[in-house]
């Protein structure tokens, strides 16, 4: 929505699809694989790419057609992401990357990923050598192992990366910058509204449940989380208003992120407290479903994006400067 | 602990850790599982049944000594269903059918009973009952007008509809199309639905407990082998803080239902089991979410083993009346025995008569 025109864009203002996400979210549309692009690697595309970069993929990005994932987690690599191995060699014409990648959401389904790569030495400054490269997932050294959630469901994947050849033109920014590239990624990746509405459909299944039948317990509980749920669609407005302002504010995103996704928790532990049920998989009945699918889902929101303790301590630092 | 009870649970460790079937795709295969066998074979399956009636014997710390393993192994057999119907029929003029047996609470807005003459007839659909579809039989007791009915339900009497939790356990609904139970099949009950259903829950609040135990040993080992920042996870406050939370739950738990299972047949016992049950209910929410924190992104995958045992805390926490329900039967239960005014005395003088 807020692209340029000549990539397709509507050139529309950041509060303008704040709302329009917003509202998606709430309605519980099936958005996840177009999300990722559209969130994340199109303003970073806008902000660090090149021209010949921007032009090959906002387009079909913005026609619903191009993918992407986000490969910056592996096996060793989690909140301490400065500690990729996945190395990038220089070549002639381009790099070779080896290595892997893994919890890559969608990585089955995507059709490129953004990897972070060691592309130098590692200097006294852990954070500097770091490089993003634009890495085609169905280049035939790339190998894709999906991952099953306990759910079942294979959400993510391991990605390895086994000497996978890269053209030169698929550097993302400078080489050197990725980390201060993935920082900046990140303040559009922590403070959005589906930090705090991934179980706003089962906050709306409880409201009707309690309809039929509440005490002045289940009320008052009820009305406690309509409460935070108005003062973050607040908070995350208030940062989408920053953001589009051109500001990066990544303190006040890790606090919408950290009070977010403990709501999101607080949703899921209340509906089950206030209509105890049997979670039954399948079930016919849509709050059982609902929060089914809700308790399985809950230990992911508190992890993904930053983990609370992480978000914490940024928070922390934050309040000393 | 007993020798007895150092026994049951050598017992149990021992064929747990060698036939442990977790998931649900491969117990549709086998049943009975070979966990239930040679829980069978070794007599686990009939204690706390009285052996007259064909049980091993023993005391409800023992039937609580093997649910608490059964927890911490995170096995898929109906052994707490089995034992919970073997307590019931003690109390009735039945023999004991040697399991699995499974036990329903029925209530009126499920279940019609009509009674004909000496012939007892039931309609309706019980939802969610453990284990139903491998049960040789299904203990029921439901209110009527006469007070409360145990009616015992064999297979033919009922149609099954399929049903399975997160937990990969069965719980299946019981369809009950006129169902005429002869006389020989219903009794009065000497158990109302109320103390059924806290006996139930404090037996599910038992095996918790055995799940948090087993979750506190993989979260410890694992913020100690885990390495971020060039350290174990282990030495960052942030995580020293979650970890002491998750060990004080753990520990209120296994406090709580100690103090529960010494009681359970005192006559002012109800308050403590369920007192112990809500505050499992709530350990069980709180465990499950600091283990899944502590263990990052490969704690929710199918591989790791986690999610046997925090799945069956978010399913068990609710089930025979979760932390709201036996909260507000504690309130009640305050009422009604002379108020707030008596409640220190409800819960020391209790403890005095025993030691
Ligand atoms: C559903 C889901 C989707 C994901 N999708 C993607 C994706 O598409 N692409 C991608 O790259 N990654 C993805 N991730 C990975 C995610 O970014 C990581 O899970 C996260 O960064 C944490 O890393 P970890 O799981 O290795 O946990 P670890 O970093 O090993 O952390 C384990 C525990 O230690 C704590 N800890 C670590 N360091 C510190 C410290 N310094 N102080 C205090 N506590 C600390 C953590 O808070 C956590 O509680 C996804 C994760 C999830 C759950």
């Amino acid at each position: 929505m807020t692209w340029p025109k000549r990539y397709g864009g509507g050139e529309q203002s950041g509060m303008a699809r704040f709302v329009v996400i917003e509202e998606l979210l709430a309605a519980g549309a099936p958005v996840a694989a177009h999300w990722i692009a559209e969130r994340q690697t199109g303003p970073s595309l806008l902000r660090f790419g090149s021209d010949e970069q921007r032009a090959k993929f906002l387009p079909p990005i913005v026609r619903g057609e191009c993918f992407f994932a986000i490969g910056m987690s592996e096996p060793d690599s989690g909140s301490d992401l400065a500690s990729v191995r996945t190395v990038a060699r220089a070549t002639e014409g381009g790099w070779i990357i080896s290595g892997s990648k893994i919890w890559t959401s969608h990585a089955t389904r995507a059709h490129f990923m953004i990897a972070l790569c060691r592309s130098s030495e590692r200097q006294s400054d852990r954070h500097s050598g770091l490089s993003q490269f634009i890495i085609d997932l169905s280049s035939p050294d790339v190998h894709v192992r999906p991952i099953n959630l306990m759910s079942g469901h294979a959400h993510f994947a391991e990605v390895n990366l086994d000497s996978v050849y890269v053209g030169e033109e698929m550097l993302l920014g400078d080489e050197g910058s990725g980390w201060q590239q993935v920082n900046a990624e990140l303040a559009y990746e922590r403070s959005g509204p589906e930090r705090f509405l991934s179980t706003y459909p089962l906050l709306c299944a409880l409201g009707d449940v309690l309809e039929e039948n509440c005490d002045s317990f289940a009320d008052a509980r009820f009305g406690s989380l309509v409460a935070n749920l108005w003062t973050l669609h607040s908070m995350s407005e208030s940062v989408a208003e920053q953001l589009s302002a051109g500001f990066a504010p990544q303190f006040e995103a890790a606090m919408v992120k950290d009070l977010g996704t403990q709501f999101e928790n607080d949703v899921v532990d209340v509906a089950s407290a206030l209509s105890p049920r049997q979670l039954l998989e399948g079930s016919s009945d849509v709050f059982t479903r609902l929060l089914a699918q809700s308790v399985l889902a809950a230990p992911a929101f508190t992890l993904r994006g930053g983990t609370t303790e992480i978000l914490r301590g940024i928070i922390a630092k934050g309040l000393n400067q | 602990m007993s020798d007895e009870q150092a026994l049951i649970t050598a017992t149990v460790r021992r064929i747990l850790s060698q036939t442990n079937v977790r998931s649900e795709g491969q117990i549709v295969v086998e049943w009975p599982s070979r966990s239930w066998r040679e829980l069978e074979g070794a007599g686990l399956t009939g204690v706390g049944v009285e052996e007259a009636r064909g049980g091993s014997g023993g005391s409800f710390t023992d039937v609580a000594t093997a649910l608490f393993e059964v927890g911490r192994h995170a096995t898929l057999v109906p052994l707490a269903e089995t034992m919970l119907a073997g307590w019931l029929g003690g109390r009735s003029t039945w023999d004991w059918s040697g399991g699995p047996e499974t036990v329903s609470v029925g209530d009126a807005m499920n279940l019609v009973v009509r009674r004909n003459g000496t012939e007892l007839q039931l309609d309706g659909i019980i939802p969610a009952v453990p284990w139903a579809r491998v049960a040789t039989r299904i203990l029921i007791v439901v209110d009527s007008e006469i007070g409360p009915l145990l009616a015992r339900l064999e297979p033919e009497d009922f149609t099954i509809e399929p049903g399975i939790n997160l937990a990969g356990e069965y719980r299946d609904a019981v369809v009950l199309t006129s169902a005429r139970l002869i006389s020989d099949r219903w009794q009065p009950s000497s158990a109302t639905t109320q103390e059924v259903r806290l006996r139930g829950a404090l037996m599910r609040a038992v095996s918790a407990a055995g799940c948090m135990s087993s979750i506190l040993e993989l979260t410890t080992a694992y913020a100690h082998d885990r390495e971020q920042f060039g350290r174990p996870i282990e030495k960052f406050q942030a995580i020293q803080q979650l970890l002491a939370r998750l060990a004080a739950e753990v520990f209120a738990s296994s406090i709580c239902i100690r103090n529960a299972v010494t009681f359970v047949d005192a006559e002012d016992g109800a308050l403590a089991s369920m007192s112990a049950v809500v505050r499992v209910s709530q350990a069980a929410t709180n465990v499950a979410r600091i283990a899944h924190q502590i263990h990052g992104a490969i704690g929710i995958t199918e591989e790791h083993s986690l999610h046997y045992f925090t799945s069956r805390l978010w399913c068990w926490r609710n089930e025979f009346g979760g932390e709201t329900e036996w909260s507000r039967e504690i309130s009640k239960y305050v009422r009604i025995h002379g108020g707030v005014n008596h409640l220190w005395s409800l819960m020391t003088e209790i403890n005095e008569e025993i030691s």
